[in-house]
């Protein structure tokens, strides 16, 4: 197991990929906190309405009540509650996998290896481990942003950041065991990538709910995507029990079905 | 002592039968030839060896346990089909991936020394995906030789070589099999090339191995033999049997009969005359091991 780990957090740190998501996403966060610094300020915003930029809210309401939220409530409403973020890891989890078998890869790897789970746990725990990183990169790319332009957000206290990284960590993790599922079914980047940006993206779920909705019942907040957008602020535990249970029961489901597969089909 | 013993393997899919009823074994020290046609099975049964497929029934032994111990699992070297290489890194890069795989602390070192060995110690800074397939092959067989396997298993590995290369690949592969004794096992086509270098070989024809069988009992079985066409082959046997006393023949299903005892030609034409059989073609053959696959593949009684 170790040895897997070592050698695909090598394939990690070597490749580009995971560099260029994590650049879109802070570019992403620069923007969009450029676009709050114009809304806060009441100079930029009327040099913006002089440069012809339409503003649709009222310019005369005080904005104040935007930096009495917490950093990490504003790091998750710029980039991270639409599914960006996960849709990038779900990517990074395809061409993993489906690289590995493309390549041929696989044969030198479970020629040796008789237990094949262990190949899924690894892959996991690296993408997790990016998670992480890329969240801590987003906090410090936000605050060093907040002291370039002056603008302060409320603090949180340390176990709110906890919360925030561990809850985010938990969706991405049941997002990219499905998205290991798919590879492993398909061994096709083309499905996988389909898969990563339609399931995270809120596509699928956006399709299937008005269906139901029409039988008088309601999946949102049975799915993954339901519960990016039922995380909310404050972070108390009886508002996150319920979503971070459905998150640990799809990734044993997910986890499952990779097992499963990896198990009966043959390598090469 | 058998290095690999599988009894009646067999590998199914959907119902077509590609690996049926195997009972393979190969020695220690030997360079076991693999042989069959396109579909015959041999790249399966090589997956299921290595541990890549798992057989629908049968049993495989290798260093005389099952392919469940991971520490038997890593005296084997691989190269099945196409080389399992990442082709955004370059060949080191590649062989320290494998090498941390397997745990290999000195890694740099024998890494270099293989690269070098294989000529590729000067590829270092070109990304796999630019190689050629002779080099891609190379790297494969240097990838599959970097734990000091005691099995190697390769799969068609002079696929894509240049004369030279096959030659360089045939002499490195001997050496490693006469210092190391490191057991392979060898699917090619191109049997004139096994030829020079097997031991043993396996004959596999519709998922069946219908022989096996060492390199001196070939060459004993690989002699000159007369060939002769005729429209009544029975009729010849019966003549050729009773008039010079000749018994080791075969009759081909075609008219053709070839006969192994040694007699003169002219005795053998004139026999024939005399009982006023037709013969459409009457040479002298000599037959090396292609022509006995070939053989073994159309049958004969």
């Amino acid at each position: 197991m170790i040895s897997l780990l070592r050698i695909d957090f090598e394939r990690a740190r070597k490749s580009k990929t995971p560099y260029i998501f994590l650049g879109i996403l802070i570019l992403c966060l620069f923007f969009s906190g450029l676009m709050l610094l114009i809304v806060l300020k009441p100079e930029l915003r009327n040099a913006a309405l002089d440069l012809g930029m339409e503003i649709t809210i009222d310019d005369q309401l005080d904005f104040s009540f935007l930096t009495q939220k917490s950093n990490i409530e504003v790091l998750h409403s710029m980039v991270l509650d639409g599914g960006g973020l996960y849709i990038f890891l779900c990517i990074i989890m395809t061409l993993f996998v489906c690289n590995d078998f493309e390549s041929g890869f696989t044969k030198n790897i479970f020629s040796l290896e008789q237990k094949r789970w262990k190949y899924l746990i690894s892959k996991l725990i690296v993408i997790q481990v990016l998670c992480v990183i890329y969240i801590i990169a987003m906090i410090l790319a936000l605050f060093l942003f907040t002291q370039i332009v002056g603008i302060t957000f409320a603090s949180s206290p340390l176990m709110d950041y906890l919360k925030f990284i561990l809850f985010l960590c938990a969706i991405n993790g049941g997002f990219c065991a499905q998205s290991l599922a798919v590879s492993m079914l398909t061994r096709s980047k083309a499905a996988g990538i389909a898969a990563a940006i339609i399931i995270p993206g809120g596509l699928l779920v956006s399709i299937i709910e008005p269906l139901c909705n029409m039988f008088h019942f309601s999946i949102f907040k049975w799915t993954l995507y339901g519960t990016i957008k039922l995380f909310a602020f404050p972070l108390t535990s009886s508002q996150l029990l319920f979503p971070f249970l459905v998150v640990i029961a799809w990734t044993i489901v997910w986890i499952t079905i990779s097992a499963v597969l990896i198990q009966k089909k043959d390598i090469a | 002592m058998e290095v690999i013993h599988t009894t009646s393997l067999c590998k199914k899919y959907r119902g077509k039968t590609a690996v049926d009823h195997i009972n393979m074994s190969v020695e220690q020290g030997a360079i076991y030839g693999f042989i069959g046609r396109n579909g015959a099975g041999k790249s399966t049964t090589l997956k299921l060896l290595c541990g890549l497929a798992k057989p629908t029934a049968g049993e495989i032994q290798v260093f005389g346990t099952t392919l469940k111990n991971d520490v038997v699992r890593k005296r084997i070297g691989i190269l099945i089909e196409n080389p399992g290489i990442y082709p955004n890194f370059t060949a080191y890069e590649n062989m320290k991936i494998k090498a941390k795989y397997l745990g290999l602390v000195d890694y740099d070192v024998k890494t270099k020394k293989l690269l070098d060995l294989f000529h590729l110690s000067a590829q270092t800074k070109k990304k796999v995906k630019q190689f050629s397939m002779g080099m891609k092959q190379r790297l494969g067989i240097a990838m599959a030789l970097l734990g000091n396997p005691d099995l190697l298993i390769l799969d068609e590995p002079i696929n894509g070589l240049d004369p030279e290369g096959i030659l360089e690949i045939r002499q490195m592969l001997k050496q490693f099999n006469e210092e190391n004794q490191i057991t392979m096992i060898i699917s090619s086509h191109i049997l004139g090339e096994l030829s020079k270098i097997a031991t043993h070989y396996g004959i596999i024809k519709d998922g069946q191995l219908i022989q096996q069988i060492s390199a001196k009992e070939l060459e004993s079985r690989c002699h000159d033999y007369i060939h002769l066409k005729t429209p009544d082959p029975k009729r010849a046997a019966v003549t050729l049997e009773e008039a010079l006393n000749i018994h080791h023949y075969e009759i081909r299903p075609n008219g053709e009969i070839r006969i192994y005892d040694h007699c003169e030609n002219h005795l053998i034409s004139k026999a024939l005359l005399d009982q006023e059989i037709i013969v459409e073609e009457f040479f002298l053959h000599q037959q090396d091991l292609e022509h006995y696959f070939l053989d073994l593949m159309e049958g004969g009684e």
